[in-house]
């Protein structure tokens, strides 16, 4: 049992190691969602409001997609020690890695004793997509953290507790609506035995915690219109091309019975749903789709994994205990909220399927552990690739990445900052989304200055929306010939904003210009004075 | 009953596979004009297009095609003359016969499962992947239905030890060798797997299975000779994984971004050997993919059907289901579903154009038992008559739909999405130059579409004494395939408006494309079935 603590105490030092060595800059940069988590956290620091003003909420409305807000909650006492910086905003998801292997080891130590259990937190220590996922400001981290615990409570029959972490999943990320239920979904049918009379009081707790969700719901379902899979219909020209080749100029009843819409959804449903479990998502480059959900040229587990998955796999089904039972059915389960959204595949949605694939590698490595020759030869490889996958990670990722995670805020920001005074104001481009955020964030705005001006916008869009100007600065995409004229201004562009061609005024002073990590240029800073 | 639902699942698979033949794909391609060609030429002259006597590869396009379907189409062309029904005839009833043979097989694989043999059956008699791959002169399915005859007469010997079991099913696996290309990679390391897994058996009769091997070794001789031409390499390097030097580029370009320091570390982690290894794994599992097993299959027009997975898309349910049937219930035979699984993508992943349905066509059969034991799990799982009529409708149901639905895009959307994929128009267009070529001195071709010149040689009937040794064959472009460029009065080329223009006395067949409608006098368009324009034909 000793030998057993220290190891996991070990695994655990190794893993908080690995997910917040140079956590500020890898990786390079910084999204506009990290920068409103961190600086809403600020903001309840320091006034225990949001930044439009709204007092202790649960949901936050940050740009209008309106954010379950526990993980802000949880940036609070990292942005207190920490001040605001990237760092403090991401290190409550790398504690949260750390939490989520040591509750996946105690979830298999329940079912398959301390071997699988060790496996697991040493495969979950180095795993590239847990790895992804601890290094970022990630809700879905935390919210998969809560829902492991609520699973692992409810297993050993301590049900309020149970449904007071499943509640605050609610509280922590969106996908948790469609998940959590889901999980519920699958204890029950797992784990039988246990009465009705129990379920009342965790039942009421659940509810309570749904409360602040189903009450604001009607602001919020832009959100979902936008994401679901199901607001996307084939174009018209697609149709078109069918109707061509079935030589019908209207379709008619023989037309929609084989060239339906309804079908055509479910062949799309289905495609996300199956992506999920290809090859290629989970071992050759994970989330095809988004750059910044997965390390480039890698994938979410290693090469030797899939032997080991399925050798874990083939052991579950043989033992269809309780505990395989129910690590089948989350497996299922984690994919559905990505197979039910606008995305082909999505890392991130899907991020609660690493779990019983990770457990199943573990129970693989268990049982090829006696074949000594096969298991030097997977762990060799494993080794090799984890090498392989750190040098992608920190030394070549920047490369590749750097434009997906919104790199030259920063350094923007901190270019301008000597030449701010007064009567300057500053033009920023918005092609690269949400530029106010980052103000907000790098400057250490005061929340109370920033909930005034941000409480006089408008919302003005059904889902995420634009706020075009803070104070001095003004965020929009700019037009060079009309701007030229002005004075006293500091304009930061693209190289189409501002052509480098066409910055030889007189009154024009080249600031700086930003390059990218691969040396592509990313924006133009000029003065006109 | 047993055998009659067999037979009426035979007469599904046969009228899956012959009605329309010669109509559907629609079209004649390149390869099967070569096989015809080539059979006839060996038939008339014996020797090949390019007058090589009886080889064991046809040089064809420079790529050397293993010759044994040729050899097969010999009785059919001379007893139906050299038509597109003669070429295409020998591979759909294989495909029949691979119907039966799968039947035999899963009777002896897991003779606990009742419905099994009969789900096997009708699985592959409607299997998109089986059906595309009987309607056409393919070779891969003369393979595969030599392979599937081979492990069932292997698995046969198991139980019964006679000698010609043994012998015969090793003549099958050497059979498979002249008969495609990627099963001579895929044979031998199906047979090293059965020798493995049967070791105990073929140790303990050692004596009668070295005389089994007497002659299939006899028979792989003419093939070890001409392995030691010229031909086979260079088939390699042209598709082979190495081509791709897409590797090659981004190994450098990582070694590009690291520093001197790091260099050592960056030359372990990216070189050749590496990067090559890690990209056939991911060839290999690329057949494993969704997309390609159940949406839209291969991306390559000629091996797909669109909206179509090369198998049905709620098979992926009952793969899954057979595989846990197969690792609860193992069985004395069931290892060779996992071996066959395991190598048929092999071949494939060795060639840069991964998933590829062609190559790989030999994963149809593990996939095909694999969904018949889910099926046949699910049966067995269901305690009461009531559920299981009802379950079993509407699996009917479902699976109605999907067939009815395949069928509809294969005969009627196929055609018409893609009516180059299998070059439609020739058929009219050589009768038709044939009979107004006299007037012209030349008969000028577009290449627009592949390999004209063996689609004029097949339709017209050219004989090939006069073809033999009166032509050229061009050097080979990067995909290593040569072409011919030049017979009799024909000259096949590219047709743009502005260089042919001031060719006269000449017949030019042009790409629709290359031709102006107005001041150009078209004497004849050819269509395709959907109206566009196949060929615009000008008399100059």
């Amino acid at each position: 049992m000793k030998k057993y603590l220290l190891c996991l105490i070990l695994i655990s030092l190794f893993a908080l190691a690995l997910r917040t060595i140079r956590l500020a800059d890898r990786p390079l940069g910084f999204t506009w969602d990290e920068a409103a988590l961190g600086y809403n956290a600020y903001s309840l620091l320091k006034t225990a409001r949001d930044e439009h003003g709204q007092l202790l909420p649960v949901i936050f409305r940050s740009f209008g997609d309106y954010k379950p807000g526990l993980y802000i909650y949880a940036d609070v006492p990292s942005v207190a020690v920490f001040g605001l910086n990237e760092f403090a905003t991401r290190l409550p998801s790398a504690v949260f890695g750390v939490l989520l292997l040591l509750t996946s080891a105690l979830f298999a130590w329940n079912f398959f004793g301390r071997k699988v259990s060790l496996l697991t937190a040493g495969l979950l220590a180095v795993n590239p997509w847990a790895l992804q996922f601890s290094r970022g400001a990630w809700e879905a981290n935390f919210s998969l953290l809560l829902t492991l615990l609520g699973a692992l409570l409810f297993i050993r029959k301590k049900y309020l507790l149970s449904a007071v972490f499943l509640g605050l999943t609610f509280w922590t990320y969106q996908g948790a609506k469609l998940f959590t239920p889901l999980v519920i979904l699958a204890l029950i049918i797992s784990f039988r035995g246990f009465s009705i009379k129990k379920f009342m009081a965790p039942i009421l707790v659940l509810a309570l915690f749904l409360l602040p969700i189903v009450i604001g719901f009607s602001g919020q379902s832009g959100r979902l219109v936008v994401l679901g899979v199901f607001s996307y219909t084939r174009p018209a020209s697609v149709i078109a091309g069918l109707l061509k080749q079935e030589r019908l100029t209207t379709p008619n009843f023989y037309f929609w019975f084989f060239h339906s819409e309804l079908l055509d959804q479910t062949r799309g449903v289905a495609q996300r749903f199956l992506n999920h479990y290809s090859p290629q998502y989970l071992f050759f480059s994970g989330d095809w789709s988004d750059i910044r959900q997965a390390t480039p040229y890698f994938g979410y587990f290693y090469l030797p994994e899939v032997v080991t998955i399925l050798f874990g796999l083939r052991f579950v089904c043989r033992r269809f205990t309780s505990g395989a039972r129910f690590l089948l059915l989350w497996l299922i389960f984690a994919v559905i909220p990505s197979a039910l959204s606008r995305d082909i595949v999505s890392g991130v949605r899907s991020l609660p399927e690493i779990i019983p694939l990770v457990i199943f590698s573990a129970l693989g490595f268990s049982g090829i552990w006696n074949k000594k020759l096969l298991f030097i030869i997977l762990s060799g490889v494993t080794v090799f690739l984890f090498v392989n996958y750190l040098d992608l990670y920190y030394i070549l990722a920047p490369d590749y990445s750097a434009a997906a995670w919104l790199y030259p805020y920063k350094p923007a920001l901190a270019a301008i900052k000597p030449y701010l005074n007064s009567n300057t104001r500053v033009v920023m481009t918005n092609a690269l989304g949400q530029p106010y955020i980052f103000v907000l964030f790098y400057y250490r705005v005061d929340p109370l200055q920033a909930q005034k001006q941000l409480s006089g916008q408008p919302q003005n869009s059904v889902d995420v929306g634009e706020v075009a100007s803070l104070d001095q600065f003004i965020f929009k995409k700019f037009y060079w010939p009309a701007e030229r004229g002005s004075h006293h201004t500091i304009y930061v562009g693209d190289q189409y904003e501002l052509p480098a061609q066409d910055l030889h005024q007189a009154n024009l002073i080249r600031l700086k210009d930003i390059y990218y990590p691969d040396g592509t240029l990313a924006w133009h800073i000029v003065e006109l004075q | 009953m047993r055998k009659f639902l067999l037979v009426l699942i035979l007469i599904l698979a046969a009228a899956l596979r012959l009605v329309a033949l010669t109509s559907f794909p629609s079209g004649f391609n390149a390869d099967e004009a070569a096989l015809g060609y080539n059979a006839y030429s060996l038939l008339l002259t014996g020797k090949d297009e390019h007058g090589h006597p009886w080889p064991v590869n046809l040089e064809s396009f420079g790529d050397y095609k293993p010759a044994l379907y040729a050899y097969l189409l010999i009785p059919f062309i001379k007893v139906m003359g050299l038509t597109e029904l003669a070429v295409r005839l020998p591979s759909a009833l294989l495909g029949i016969l691979s119907v039966a043979l799968i039947y035999a097989l899963a009777k002896l694989l897991v003779p606990k499962a009742k419905y099994f043999p009969h789900l096997a059956a009708l699985g592959l008699a409607i299997s998109p992947w089986a059906i595309h791959f009987s309607r056409g002169g393919w070779e891969v399915n003369l393979a595969t239905t030599l392979l599937l005859a081979g492990c069932w007469l292997f698995v046969t010997w198991t139980r019964s030890l006679r000698v010609w079991h043994l012998s015969s099913a090793f003549i099958c696996f050497v059979l498979t060798l002249y008969a495609y290309q990627s099963t001579r990679v895929v044979s031998p390391l199906l047979v090293i797997g059965l020798l493995i897994i049967y070791r105990r058996l073929v140790f303990s009769h050692f004596r009668r299975f070295v005389i089994s091997c007497l002659l299939p070794v006899l028979l792989l001789v003419p093939l070890v000779i001409s392995l030691t031409g010229v031909g086979v390499a260079s088939r390699f390097s042209g598709v082979g994984l190495t081509a791709d030097i897409g590797p090659v580029n981004r190994i450098n370009q990582f070694r590009g971004q690291h520093s001197a320091r790091t260099q050592l570390l960056a030359k372990i982690l990216y070189n050749r050997p590496v990067v090559y290894t890690l990209k056939f794994i991911s060839n290999y599992f690329d057949h494993f993919s969704p997309v390609f097993l159940f949406i839209s299959g291969d991306e390559v027009a000629r091996n797909r059907v669109p909206e179509t997975g090369v198998l049905y898309l709620t098979d992926f349910i009952f793969l899954a289901l057979g595989a846990v049937y197969l690792w609860r219930r193992p069985g004395p035979h069931t290892r060779l579903i996992w071996l066959w699984l395991g190598v048929a993508p092999v071949a494939s992943a060795l060639t840069f154009q991964t998933p590829s349905a062609l190559r790989a066509f030999p994963l149809v059969i593990p996939l095909v038992l694999l969904i018949a034991l889910g099926v046949n799990y699910l049966l067995d799982l269901i305690r009461s008559k009531k559920l299981l009529v009802f379950s079993s409708i509407i699996l009917i149901i479902i699976y109605g739909y999907q067939f009815t639905r395949y069928l509809h895009e294969y005969y009627i959307n196929y055609p018409a999405a893609y009516p180059a994929a299998w070059e439609y128009g020739f058929s009219q267009l050589v009768p038709y130059v044939q009979s107004v070529q006299s007037k012209y001195q030349r008969v000028l071709v577009t290449d627009k579409y592949d390999q004209p010149y063996i689609l004029f040689l097949f339709f017209s009937r050219y004989p090939p004494q006069d073809f033999q040794n009166h032509h050229v064959l061009t050097f080979r472009d990067q995909f290593n395939f040569s072409t011919v460029r030049d017979y009799g009065k024909f000259h096949f080329a590219s047709t743009p408006w502005d260089q042919v223009r001031d060719i006269h006395s000449a017949l030019i067949v042009a790409a629709p494309e290359d031709i102006p409608s107005v001041g150009v006098n078209i004497v004849k368009t050819i269509y395709f079935p959907n109206g566009d324009p196949a060929f615009k034909i000008i008399s100059n």
